[in-house]
């Protein structure tokens, strides 16, 4: 096992890593969809047309069902919120073992005596059960990682959306309330835009937390878990210094390109409708190509991470070993 | 849906001797133009009870209006009057113990406590009558006992005014504005000047007033008349009124416009130094709109509603009668003037961002529009029966709005599909057993009950009406209600006559129940049972002898059974049930409902598989649409295979989104 070269780390040559994690997600988002199917089933199932009724124009029985007064509503909400909330975190252990596969490979033996060698190091993919290892290893990290990303997100937008909402109110008398609301949006929208840079801090921090543990596990050695991670986010800061522009323009295009795939996938249930049988089918794989996509864009994306958090984070070991 | 009758479904219903027949074999005859109700008869004018000649100013810094001017009042009852009664309505937000303040009721408008109190005081009160002029004001009594409210003041007159007398009265007051609060007030340099002027309560055919303090939940009710004021208003400040304007002219910094309007029950107006303002002319009326700056788009949605509403009333109600409309959109700070309507005024609401596709300024625009109708021109007490306002007009929006933008009439955003009606009739469905509709409007117990009954339910009961008994039926009688009470003040014998008598008294016992006796209906499948025809088995005593009949096969492609369907409640709505077969067929079977069961038989080629009541949603008035359907015994439903696919999608994104 061995980190990868930064011009070696591709997304596209680790189809069965991106794979699996989306198979993970699709497992997890089937028992997260549960409750509010079998809700849907137990009360609408045993119509002729089953709950194609909700999909209905003018949603008259979509209203009676969301509106009754029992605890439906707020025992499926509850039980969902549980179960994605349980699934954020589980699926930290696939993305560890993903960003593991991205970052890590097996030298192929080296060819017979005499026969010509490879300009480049050949390498293949990690087997998954060692992603895994680095995956399960990488959880705490990770998850602790993604906790102090939401939290972040969440005092960021907050400030920005009462911040937004002050500058609104004290413009409404000179510029009316439209022009006010306005500059809030935009307000609001800066600060959104600095959660996400920030966001793209705390996925290099990400990126070195699993290359981190990887290398150790290559090393036979292991460190605490708080320890690595405040290592890589030192990493992903000192990263952040010379390419957070290139690192945010790598994030930013496939962001786009994610959203333009939900759209796709929007507009075809907008088409479809309620409709059920092989037209049901259809959006079916075209929703499950569409979250395989973005799956594979957040691979890229992570590849990309890796990249440059890999340099940075080789100098800095080897001028610690240098200094011990 | 593709509905395909079962060959035997005419005989199966013979058989059952089930009387009824489908939504469209109700309706009535076809009528060559687009008003079914056009020859009913209309009146042009009502009978002129009140004239008022009125001079206001405006001081937006104090936001006072000082008022004077002349009442000419006629005595149209049958019966001498001694005495006025005067409405002053700013006086609600007086104080705390108003009968407006001090009305336990949440949620619903005007809940909020005014920042700045508002009060009415009328200075002077007389009445010249031949030689002597008498002070009116000094013998006036705004309280009565300990009650603090002065929004209902009795005027004793020196003498009897004698049935068709017309006497001229003389006032000076002075307005202090509220901050805005329940439809009238100031925010900022916005002034929306309504209930405003001391105004004499209607006098009813036997003598008697109208007469009643202003109420938390209640509006109003007066005599038509001729409305001449004078508006004067600094220089800056654009004014919307009712009334056309008659003289406009702007000297020494102000403003003054005299606006004239016969035939109106009211007077409203706002002044604002920020109105952007556009004006258009719309099936003969000259609209005007007033809106905040930026509010451009929402000034564009709002005159595209008038250029459907203006035409499609028209046809419905009877023509629009004055030669103007004005449109007031208030600024976003200004909420509770909002969604209100005047003679000739009327005032929307929404903020700045409302995307296309949530047609909330549209549907506001709409149901004040449709005041117009009910409020302006029909005029009833609403106060005492606010469902023929609020609930009729609500019945008319929806009707509209779906006339207008189709099934999707309130909603029609990324994939969510919501109608008017069916935002009503959910919204009804949690108040059904709460209260009658048809009370007066201090009788709510809450706000919200009020809203959900008045509004919602009202226009539910109407709707389930006009998808059961036909469109055009319900056009042609809403219409001759509309034309034949035109100016007319109906009170709800009226409504429930006039649905007796156009679309018979089936529609009309059920819209008396549905609103004064709480009526309610829940449909239900109860059981179902099919088998293949065949020769009863068994032991027989036939002709003195005894035979036993053993069990034989069925003959293949004959089915029979029966789907046993249930009513609770009061409301008896003819309903269609459908039946469906394992080999895909659906025949509908109407029931007239006039029972609390039936049992309806079936027979097929193949087994019963599923009976849904009402597959077409025309009885929104249903309860539970839950238990409208059910699966014969071993067969399963559709299930729920498109929530699954889309709740697992959407997991997948949230999933994703939150865990990179």
């Amino acid at each position: 096992m061995t980190p990868l070269d930064p011009s070696e780390i591709h997304a596209r040559t680790r189809p069965v890593a991106v794979a699996s994690m989306f198979v993970g997600e699709l497992a997890w988002a089937l028992v997260v969809a549960t409750p509010v199917h079998e809700w849907v089933r137990r009360a609408w199932g045993a119509h002729p047309d089953g709950d194609a009724v909700l999909f209905s124009r003018g949603g008259r029985d979509l209203l009676v069902w969301l509106g009754q007064e029992d605890a439906g509503m707020s025992v499926t909400a509850r039980t969902t919120l549980a179960l994605l909330v349980v699934g954020v975190l589980l699926l930290q252990v696939p993305f560890g073992a993903l960003v593991a596969s991205l970052a890590f490979g097996r030298e192929l033996a080296a060819p017979p005596a005499g026969e010509a060698t490879a300009p480049t190091r050949a390498t293949r993919a990690l087997p998954m059960a060692t992603a895994w290892k680095i995956g399960v290893a990488s959880w705490l990290p990770l998850a602790t990682l993604l906790a102090f990303s939401v939290l972040v997100s969440v005092i960021v937008l907050s400030l920005g959306g009462i911040l937004a909402a002050l500058v609104e109110s004290g413009l409404t008398a000179s510029l009316g309330d439209a022009r006010s609301f306005t500059v809030r949006v935009v307000l609001f929208a800066l600060f959104a835009a600095v959660a996400a840079v920030l966001g793209v801090v705390v996925d290099l921090a990400r990126a070195a937390v699993v290359r981190e543990i990887g290398i150790a596990h290559a090393a036979g050695t292991s460190e605490a878990g708080w320890r690595t991670m405040l290592r890589a986010l030192r990493t992903a800061m000192a990263t952040a210094r010379t390419s957070l522009g290139r690192a945010t323009l790598g994030w930013t295009g496939r962001f786009a390109v994610g959203i333009a795939l939900i759209a796709i996938g929007f507009v075809a249930a907008n088409g479809l409708g309620g409709r059920g049988g092989v037209a049901l089918g259809g959006l079916f794989v075209i929703h499950q190509a569409v979250v395989l996509g973005r799956v594979a864009l957040r691979a890229s994306w992570m590849a990309r991470a890796l990249a440059l958090v890999a340099p940075v984070q080789d100098a800095r070991e080897a001028k610690r070993s240098s200094a011990t | 849906m593709d509905v395909r009758p079962l060959g035997m479904s005419a005989l199966v219903v013979a058989l059952a001797g089930i009387t009824g027949s489908t939504a469209s074999a109700r309706e009535l005859p076809g009528h060559p133009d687009d008003s079914p109700a056009a020859d009913v008869p209309m009146a042009e004018h009502p009978a002129c009870v009140v004239d008022y000649t009125l001079h206001a100013t405006l001081d937006p810094a104090l936001h006072t209006v000082h008022g004077e001017g002349t009442i000419a009042w006629t005595n149209v009852s049958s019966q001498p009057v001694s005495q006025l009664w005067m409405h002053l309505y700013l006086n609600a937000f007086k104080n705390q113990s108003t009968v407006f303040m001090r009305a336990p009721v949440g949620g619903f408008r005007g809940t909020t406590v005014p920042k700045e109190w508002g009060t009415i005081d009328v200075r002077k009160l007389t009445w010249t009558d031949g030689a002597a002029e008498h002070d009116l004001w000094a013998k006036a009594q705004l309280k009565r006992g300990d009650d603090e409210d002065e929004t209902d003041a009795s005027v004793p007159l020196p003498r009897a005014v004698a049935p068709g007398e017309t006497i001229t009265l003389s006032m000076v007051w002075d307005d202090k504005l509220p901050s805005i609060v329940e439809r009238t007030g100031f925010d900022g340099s916005f002034h929306m000047v309504a209930q405003w002027f001391p105004k004499i309560a209607k006098i009813e055919p036997d003598g008697s007033f109208a007469h009643f303090p202003f109420h938390h939940l209640g509006e109003f009710y007066a005599d038509y008349g001729k409305y001449d004021v004078t508006l004067d208003v600094p220089e800056p400040f654009l004014v919307g009124a009712t009334g056309v304007v008659t003289e406009s002219r702007v000297a020494n910094g102000r403003r003054v416009e005299r606006h004239v309007q016969d035939d109106v029950h009211d007077f409203a107006w706002t002044a604002w130094d920020k109105f952007q303002t556009r004006k258009e002319t719309i099936d003969g009326v000259a609209v005007s709109i007033l809106y905040p700056p930026g509010y451009d788009d929402h000034a564009e949605r709002e005159l595209g509603t008038i250029r459907f509403a203006l035409p499609h009333y028209g046809a419905r109600y009877g023509k629009y009668p004055y030669p103007l409309l004005t449109l007031v959109h208030p600024p976003a700070s200004a909420p509770e003037a909002g969604g209100m309507e005047y003679p000739t005024l009327i005032t929307t609401g929404g903020s700045s961002f409302i995307p296309n596709g949530v047609n909330l300024i549209e549907l506001v625009t709409i149901h004040e529009f449709g005041h117009q109708y009910f409020y302006g021109l029909l005029a009833s007490h609403e106060t005492q029966w606010p469902f023929q306002d609020e609930g009729l007009n609500s019945y008319a929006e929806a009707e509209a709005m779906e006339a207008w933008k189709g099934k999707s009439s309130f909603i029609d955003l990324l994939g969510l599909s919501i109608g008017d009606s069916e935002g009503h009739a959910e919204r009804a469905r949690h108040f059904a057993h709460d209260d009658r509709v048809a009370q007066p409007a201090y009788a709510f117990g809450t706000g919200a009950a009020y809203g959900a009954l008045v509004y919602s339910r009202t226009a539910t009961i109407l709707e389930t009406l006009r998808r059961v008994y036909g469109d055009r039926a319900m056009q042609r009688t809403m219409g001759a209600y509309a034309r034949r009470f035109r100016f007319k003040h109906p009170v709800p014998r009226d409504l429930i006559e006039t649905f007796q008598r156009e679309m018979g008294n089936e529609a009309g016992e059920t819209l008396r129940d549905a609103l004064f006796d709480k009526g309610w209906v829940d449909y239900r499948v109860e059981a179902m049972s099919s088998h293949s025809v065949h020769v009863a088995a068994g032991i027989f005593d036939r002709d003195g002898k005894r035979a036993t009949t053993p069990a034989a096969p069925g003959a293949p492609g004959k089915y029979e059974g029966w789907v046993l369907v249930s009513r609770r409640g009061t409301l008896r709505i003819p309903v269609e049930v459908e039946l469906l077969s394992e080999d895909g067929t659906r025949a509908r079977v109407p029931w007239d409902a006039t029972t609390d069961s039936i049992r309806i038989p079936y027979a097929g080629t193949s087994a019963l598989r599923a009976a849904v009541i009402d597959p077409d949603e025309r009885v929104l008035l249903d309860e539970n649409s839950e238990n409208d359907f059910a699966a014969a015994p071993g067969h399963a439903g559709g299930g729920a295979p498109r929530t699954l696919e889309r709740a697992t999608y959407w997991s997948e994104l949230v999933l994703g989104a939150i865990a990179p």
